[in-house]
């Protein structure tokens, strides 16, 4: 379905009337919109950072000339752009219809004489595009939406000239859809992609018509990516005679030599059913009551009138639940079975409101200075558990508020409110509606923990202030927090915790001989524990690798130990570990691994990363490596400033977060500072932070959409002399 | 040969947006907004999440507010003819299933005996091992229609001596899918591309057990497939329930889930009944908001 507009969204677009959302994406927004003369189109907007970027304002140029140039009935006309203007943008029109992806999916596959009607039309839609000098390199059922006249062709956002052409991006780089591309594209031989390419990927989208499977199977990328270069196409149960025409002309398309492949004009004329003229006869019933459907549901949008919609109509693209569920493929079951489990068998949802009745109205005395200018908050734990994470945060954030009031063209005085929550996620809850009762604050960095976060965001999100946080890793933060909905407010400066397995992978895969490494869960760390154990068993054995999988119930350092669980490991012949839970659990395994005299790699996560560890192993803990989010400023050349000033006002270097918490208040105060005419409203500024790039001391920011870090932010630290030593970002995988 | 691409550093962080998006899926599971079908008033849709669990072993009842499930130590199964009497009068019938699931042959399994995964990665009938009271399986399809084939399911459950060795059943099953992605279920049945989910309470959505996990991936039965494969664990105090589900041709992930999520449901609410300490299960669900 279509998502309503957020508020930052504007409401009116060259001359669209805005009415939903459609999607968003790396390069903008696309929206539904509403022409003075009635017609619907969808309107791509171009998100702000990317239009200040004359390169890439040249790209969305050549992108719009691309799609003028295509003329075709099955083909998505443009219908209006404005590539100069300060957000340019591009108008094509509307195409009430589900995908082809979402069509099979919910519906199945489709009987032979579809596929082959649906071949022809996109035949011509290739000859178009081809006619036009073009190559579309996308073309993929989720690019093909059926519309209650028949396909359309959409998507040329990374289309290129057939030859010629500026090299945006290099030789060697893969764009498109693995699974959907040829094989020349999915080696990267850039040079080497012409039309022939595309005339592949129809085939693979007409396989996955016809079968409602990938011809080249499901899975990673990169085994998508060789099966496409090295395999047959899987087009098993095109056997029967009724299928034999499909499956002689796919196995044509699906060639691996790009000039063995038909022309697409070639297909069109052998191809012999007609090509309905109007209408959804040639589709099964299934699809085209999914059509109807899709038409329902556009109905339920505001501003848009039955009469208006003569057709079976729908929005362009499924909704958000849908991509979810179509993202993850048989995951489907996963979430439906388990959501009806626990509403079923539970006894709902007692949770009590933790807002705090009662004390949730402003208290501008709140730690603040009264100054009655903008605030920026700090809520952390600086009493609990995770004391020296929050203080560190808070004196992070409190310099960089310092340094921007001694500007002296500071264009307002900022002051700063500090909440503690002590790591307890009620008083989280209770400190975040204080702070949202508050008006004058404008954004908030923290909380500490992954579980204060989780009772803190929908006090923010329902308040629309910016949650700037720096140190929670939960990977399902916003899902979690706010039941299945999206955050507006969220920015993480972090990536979550399941990029964390990425440099372990790699550090696996690359000693001298990859071996027989042992990757030891302990679920006394719960979910951080299993995304990375499953994402380090899933990297490693994507490249041929093999591990020796163990997993420990919570409780065994109290309960049995962990001495027989490594001894089987090592008896096992592993030659390097990965622990993947807390630091207590980490000192005792290092200690049954130095007794028994191992000397090959050890590894840990992020919360090894805590004095407990070395505290506890002692000299077992050296040379371990552990992997975590957070930097050392004091090594980092561009922190020196930092660092000087943290030492002069706490006269002590500053601790992990600090340059983080830094970084992330610079990124606030320069979307404050920055808006003309005084500082932006609360529920501008997310969307502000969640634009900007900010080369920080502890390393390069960029956010996606939807506020999750997009940078690179791994790290790995050395055991050494009881203490950590910062060896510097992870390596790229190679 | 190992197989590398000049873009290959894309790779793992593709391959974490994929995992990341199975875990969003799952944590879907918080709402519940849909497919739930018989909770008219679904609050869980509305209402707050829980804190994180205690990540300690246990983890008291209430802890974080919804779970009360509170274990009679007094009520659990001491003996195996004790756990065998307890299995028999929670396990599900063919209707708790849901209308159109029969018996199959044979109906259950011997309750000494219990599934183990080798190291070949193929499953096989062993005696139960001494921490293990009795474990029964019961089988159930409902059968191939209107050109669509059948869903087979099984509910197994299983009765520790004590709680820890139920946990450490659970710890074994995760690391069953991470050791065989790729397992065989019988003669000619096979799973592939199996993925496991373990959500102890607290996590991605879970707050009416303590503990539960999932694994989903292709089921092949002779040369057929693939069809939609689920299988499903949760624990009660030393008490395990899981359902295996697997698809036919025609099948939806919906529809085989459902009927064994069902039962799975019925099953342990009869658990937490036979188990339960008196004064539990006094439920929430009030609008707080």
């Amino acid at each position: 379905m279509t998502e309503p507009l957020r508020p930052a969204d504007p409401s009116a677009l060259g001359g669209h009337r805005l009415l939903g959302r459609l999607g968003a994406g790396g390069m903008g927004v696309v929206y539904l919109g509403r022409t003075g003369a009635g017609a619907l189109a969808a309107v791509k907007m171009i998100q702000a950072d990317l239009a200040d970027d004359p390169e890439f304002r040249a790209r969305f140029r050549r992108e719009v000339q691309h799609a003028r140039r295509v003329t075709s009935a099955w083909a998505v006309p443009v219908t209006g752009a404005d590539t100069e203007a300060p957000r340019p943008w591009m108008a094509t029109a509307f195409v009430p219809g589900p995908s082809l992806a979402e069509a099979v999916t919910r519906c199945g596959p489709l009987p032979p004489r579809a596929v082959l009607i649906l071949a022809r039309m996109l035949a011509r839609a290739l000859t178009a595009v081809h006619a036009a000098g073009l190559v579309h390199r996308d073309v993929k059922p989720q690019n093909v939406l059926l519309g209650p006249d028949g396909p359309r062709l959409i998507d040329f956002g990374i289309a290129r000239p057939a030859e010629g052409a500026t090299t945006l991006t290099g030789e060697g780089m893969v764009l498109g859809t693995p699974g959907f591309l040829a094989p020349e594209q999915a080696e990267g031989r850039t040079g080497a992609t012409g039309p022939a390419a595309d005339v592949f990927s129809l085939g693979c989208l007409l396989a996955y018509a016809a079968t409602g499977r990938p011809p080249f199977g499901t899975g990673t990328p990169d085994a998508l990516l060789y099966r496409t270069v090295h395999d047959e196409p899987d087009l098993s149960g095109l056997d029967g005679a009724e299928h034999a025409p499909l499956a002689a002309l796919l196995r044509r398309c699906l060639a691996k030599d790009p000039a063995a492949r038909p022309a697409p004009e070639a297909l069109d004329a052998e191809i012999t059913e007609d090509v309905p003229d109007g209408s959804v006869s040639w589709l099964p019933d299934d699809v085209v009551r999914l059509m109807a459907v899709r038409a329902a549901e556009l109905l339920a949008l505001p501003d848009i009138e039955p009469t208006e919609i003569g057709t079976p109509a729908g929005p362009a693209r499924p909704g958000r639940r849908r991509l979810l569920t179509l993202a993850a493929g048989g995951a489907v079951a996963l979430a439906g079975g388990a959501g009806a489990l626990w509403a079923l068998s539970g006894s709902g949802d007692g949770n009590s409101d933790g807002a705090g009745n009662g004390d949730g109205g402003p208290d501008p005395a709140a730690g603040g200075s009264g100054s009655g200018g903008p605030r920026i908050a700090v809520h952390a734990d600086l009493s609990g558990p995770g004391r020296a994470a929050g203080q560190a945060q808070e004196r992070g954030v409190r310099l960089a508020v310092e340094e921007f009031n001694a500007r002296p063209d500071a264009p307002f005085t900022l002051s700063l409110v500090v909440e503690d929550d002590g790591g307890d996620p009620q008083r989280a809850a209770e400190a975040a509606a204080r702070l949202a009762g508050d008006p004058a604050v404008l954004a908030v960095i923290g909380p500490t923990h992954d579980a204060t976060a989780l009772t803190a965001l929908p006090r923010y999100e329902e308040a629309q202030l910016a949650m700037v946080a720096v140190s929670p890793g939960r990977d399902t933060l916003a899902a979690e927090a706010l039941v299945l909905e999206e955050s507006l407010v969220l920015v993480r400066t972090r990536p979550s915790d399941i990029y964390l397995s990425v440099p372990l992978a790699t550090l696996l895969l690359g000693s001298p001989a990859p071996g027989y490494p042992g990757v030891l869960q302990d679920r006394a760390l719960g979910i951080q524990s299993q995304v990375t154990a499953s994402l380090v068993h899933t990297l490693v054995r994507d490249s041929g690798g093999v591990t020796h999988p163990r997993v420990v119930p919570p409780g065994v350092l109290d309960n049995e130990g962990y001495g027989t669980v490594v001894a089987e490991m090592l008896a096992a012949g592993i030659d390097a570990l990965v622990y993947a839970g807390p630091a207590d659990g980490a000192a005792a395994v290092a200690r049954e691994l130095a007794a028994a005299g191992f000397t090959g790699p050890r590894y840990g996560i992020q919360p090894v990363l805590d004095p407990v560890f070395p505290e506890r192993a002692g000299e077992a803990a050296e040379g371990w490596t552990l992997v975590s989010s957070f930097t050392d400023p004091v090594a980092l050349p561009a922190a020196g400033d930092f660092v000087a000033a943290h030492r002069k006002a706490h006269g002590e270097e500053p601790g992990p977060w600090a340059a983080e918490a830094y970084d992330a208040a610079t990124l606030v105060v320069r979307a404050l500072g920055s808006a003309p005419g005084g500082p932006p409203d609360r529920a501008e500024l997310a969307p502000m932070l969640r634009e900007a790039t900010l080369e920080g001391i502890a390393k390069s920011y960029a956010f996606s959409p939807d506020g999750s870090f997009a940078g690179e932010g791994t790290f790995l630290y050395r055991v050494e002399n009881g203490g950590f030593t910062f060896l510097g970002p992870a390596a790229a995988p190679a | 040969m190992t197989f590398r691409r000049a873009g290959g550093r894309l790779r793992p962080r593709a391959v974490a947006a994929v995992a990341l998006s199975l875990l969003l899926t799952a944590a879907c599971t918080a709402g519940a907004d849909d497919g739930a079908p018989a909770d008219p008033e679904s609050p869980a849709a509305e209402s707050e999440p829980e804190p994180e669990p205690e990540e300690t072993g246990g983890g008291g009842p209430g802890a974080d507010g919804a779970y009360d499930f509170v274990l009679d130590p007094a009520k659990a199964p001491a003996t195996a003819a004790e756990a065998a009497g307890l299995v028999d009068r929670v396990a599900p019938a063919p209707e708790n299933f849901g209308p159109g699931y029969v018996v199959r042959d044979p109906a259950e399994d011997d309750p000494g005996e219990w599934a183990v995964l080798g190291e070949d990665c193929v499953w096989r009938r062993a005696p139960v091992p001494d921490g293990v009271l009795a474990s029964l399986t019961r089988y159930t399809e409902l059968p191939a229609a209107d050109g669509r084939g059948a869903v087979q399911a099984a509910m197994v459950i299983t009765v520790h001596r004590d709680v820890r060795g139920a946990q450490w059943e659970m710890a074994r099953t995760i690391e069953d899918a991470q050791r065989c992605p790729e397992q065989q279920l019988r003669q000619n049945e096979w799973v592939r591309g199996l993925t496991s989910m373990g959500q102890e309470r607290g996590t991605l959505g879970n707050r009416t057990t303590e503990d539960a996990l999932q694994e989903f991936g292709e089921f092949y039965p002779d040369a057929a497939g693939p069809y939609p494969y689920h299988w499903f664990r949760i624990r009660i105090g030393p008490v395990t329930v899981a359902f295996s589900a697997k698809g036919g041709a025609g099948r939806t992930q919906e529809e085989v889930t459902e009927g064994p999520l069902n039962a799975l449901v019925d099953t342990t609410t009869r658990l937490e009944a036979e188990l339960g300490a008196e004064e539990a299960a006094t439920g929430g669900g009030e609008d707080d908001a």
